[in-house]
């Protein structure tokens, strides 16, 4: 099971990581905030 | 591979593959065809050269075209004919045809240098029988080109004679390209078991990529008519051309198009020879020639799904291209009038993916390791089916008073929100990924890993899975529900993005985890449910069908303009027909495509056959 679990949540953080930053950079780009602000 | 035993003995193509002035030769054809891409300027030079030089004459004489103000008496008509329906239908049939006969040398080209690569006689064969059953297809093609013009000569001279005026150098290279292509298309048919075997080989594949650059040149060129249509450029605001023709091609719609194109054709030929395959496949009765016909069909139907996975995206970007053009004509596409004719492509987008997964996990049945992931086709095919069911769910709906209070709104409680884009969006890339992972399901029923790392490396495809598919629903539901429209468009592209690496990274993570993997068993190719063939021929239909309703849309859009606000259509069908007639003439025009199809398999496999004539002819003395 440790075999599956430790790797599943190293890798969920770091692509999770990935991903939002994918997010902030991406509307950035367009301008824009990954948080809405009127 | 038991597969390889079947049918042929492999061929060594070391010769080949070692061979210096072929690659020199595939190398110069390619940097001719890739050079103007690379190179802007060289682009406008070299390639327009002729163009650029017609212009300066144009401008020099101070010739201008200006688009006609027509009546309806400018309009020819023939007793009994409705000029309308015959252009739509002879312009509908050469598109689906031509898309056909485009899209296969792309892929029989890649299918002949994977051949190449491996040394595998059986993919230059494979190729070898996809490119004879688009040789007739390219006569059918060029016959419906020209009932196409004589169609447009003929109803619509002054059309014609206006947009003749506007790319008369682009069309003149039009029809010369057209030799061009025959030529090669035939070359590469006929000379393909002349053409074998060291630099000859490559000679044939380099003659291959010619036909591919100069047919999708071909492309280019006739959809930069088509778009200046929509977004006409290089005319004042009266339409007055200024000659310069590179700005007529280049306008605002034409790469969009060029590339939703180029990938839809390459998806929709891979679904037409999947339907050929599956003819042939239920069609043999030997063990043998079903299984060969079972792995071509794998191949089409791979070919098929791998075009249509980015495809979305194409025609997402398309359809912001048009909204970027002309926001009246986004709203006319997406909020008005055609806008029930997207549910109607909504399920027949959902019906590409459910045969295309269908026909994957049925193919799972060749395999005798199968059965370790046959589990979880159940929870792959409700996802799959829930994002379907999202993916067509329409927003605003065209109630009478009764079912308006029956529903207690415009909208419905619970699914009314789910009609929006950002669910939507969200419903696509969850069904995109989810059959990128029946795939990956596919490719691993018949293997078992010998890596040390594999335990690891499934943990990290779903934490991959797992964390990609959390950005999606946040992405589709805090932007689509919680902020404006632009933070709903905007947040499109990082979901479009989060698919896109979850896809690549967890094929590079398995292509690794794979390698060097034990086989269960032998494929047993053949070893396929007959049921799993009609899934192929639904792709086909569904594809042909998307096709003629999205192209009649694409066209519709202009309502009652010939060229976008520039040059009005008089003519008396300038109105836009109801959705219900629209679909029939597209229904009449997709069965008799199919019907062609059909002729097209058969003249194949007559082709093949043989009679014994004995005592029919005389005995001639030697």
């Amino acid at each position: 099971m440790t075999n599956y679990l430790v790797p599943f949540v190293i890798a969920f953080v770091v692509c999770g990581l990935i991903f939002l930053g994918l997010d902030v950079g991406i509307m950035k780009l367009q301008g824009l905030s990954l948080i809405f602000q009127p | 591979m038991i597969e390889t035993q079947i049918f042929y003995s492999g061929v060594s193509m070391a010769q080949a593959r070692k061979t210096k002035p072929g690659r020199i030769i595939l190398l110069l054809a390619l940097f001719v065809f890739i050079a103007p891409l690379l190179l802007p300027d060289l682009a406008g030079s070299v390639a327009f050269a002729a163009e650029a030089s017609a212009t300066e004459a144009n401008q020099a004489a101070s010739i201008t075209l200006a688009p006609p103000l027509l009546s309806e008496s400018d309009y020819p008509r023939i007793r009994g004919v409705n000029s309308r329906v015959t252009v739509w239908l002879a312009a509908q049939l050469h598109l689906w045809f031509a898309a056909f006969v485009l899209a296969v040398p792309i892929f029989v080209f890649i299918i002949e240098a994977i051949g190449m690569a491996r040394g595998d006689k059986r993919y230059d064969d494979m190729a070898y029988e996809f490119i004879k059953v688009s040789i007739t297809a390219y006569s059918i093609t060029a016959i419906l080109g020209g009932l196409l013009l004589f169609s447009l000569v003929l109803f619509y001279p002054q059309v014609l004679q206006y947009l003749s005026g506007v790319f008369k150098e682009s069309m003149f290279y039009y029809a010369l390209l057209f030799f061009a292509e025959s030529a090669c298309l035939y070359i590469y048919y006929y000379g393909w078991h002349w053409l074998q075997g060291g630099t000859k080989k490559w000679v044939h594949l380099t003659i291959g990529l010619m036909l591919n650059a100069v047919g999708t040149l071909l492309m280019f060129l006739a959809n930069a008519w088509v778009t200046f249509m929509m977004s006409p450029a290089g005319v004042d605001p009266a339409g007055v051309f200024s000659g310069d023709s590179w700005a007529a091609m280049h306008n605002f719609l034409w790469n969009p198009i060029n590339l939703h194109r180029v990938i839809a054709n390459i998806a929709y030929g891979g679904s037409i020879v999947g339907a050929y395959a599956a003819y042939k496949f239920l069609s043999s009765s030997s063990k043998e020639q079903r299984a060969h016909y079972d792995w071509m069909g794998y191949n089409a139907n791979f070919i098929a799904i791998a075009a249509l996975l980015p495809l979305p995206f194409a025609g997402y970007y398309l359809t912001a291209e048009i909204y970027a053009y002309s926001q009246q004509m986004g709203i006319t596409l997406m909020g008005g009038v055609f806008a029930w004719l997207f549910i109607i492509q909504a399920v027949l987008i959902g019906t590409l993916f459910l045969s295309a997964n269908y026909y994957l996990w049925c193919g799972m049945g060749r395999s005798d390791g199968a059965v370790r992931y046959n589990k979880y086709i159940k929870y792959l095919a409700i996802v799959i089916v829930g994002a379907f069911l999202v993916w067509f769910t329409p927003h605003t709906l065209i109630l009478t008073n009764a079912e308006l209070k029956g529903l207690g709104g415009p909208y419905h409680k619970y699914l009314g929100p789910l009609g929006i884009m950002p669910a939507k969006n969200t419903a696509v890339n969850i069904m995109i990924l989810f059959t990128s992972l029946s795939f990956l399901f596919y490719r691993r029923a018949n293997k078992i890993p010998t890596v040390s790392w594999a335990k690891t490396g499934n943990a990290i495809q779903v934490a991959l899975f797992s964390a990609g598919i959390l950005n999606l629903l946040f992405l589709g539901i805090y932007h689509g529900y919680f902020t404006n429209t632009v933070y709903k468009v905007a947040a499109s592209i990082p979901q479009v993005l989060t698919t896109l690496i979850i896809i690549v990274v967890s094929s590079v993570i398995d292509a690794m985890m794979y390698k060097n993997s034990k086989e269960v068993a032998a494929l047993n190719w053949g070893r396929v449910p007959d049921r799993s063939q009609y899934a192929l021929f639904l792709l086909a239909v569904s594809f042909t069908w998307l096709m003629g309703l999205m192209g009649y849309i694409r066209s519709g859009i202009r309502q009652h303009w010939h060229v976008t606000n520039v040059f009005r259509d008089n003519s008396v069908d300038a109105f836009t027909p109801t959705l219900g007639y629209a679909a029939n003439v597209v229904s009449i025009g997709v069965i008799i495509f199919m019907l062609l199809v059909i002729f097209v398999f058969w003249l194949s496999a007559v082709s093949a056959r043989k009679t014994e004539t004995a005592g029919y002819w005389k005995e001639q003395m030697r």
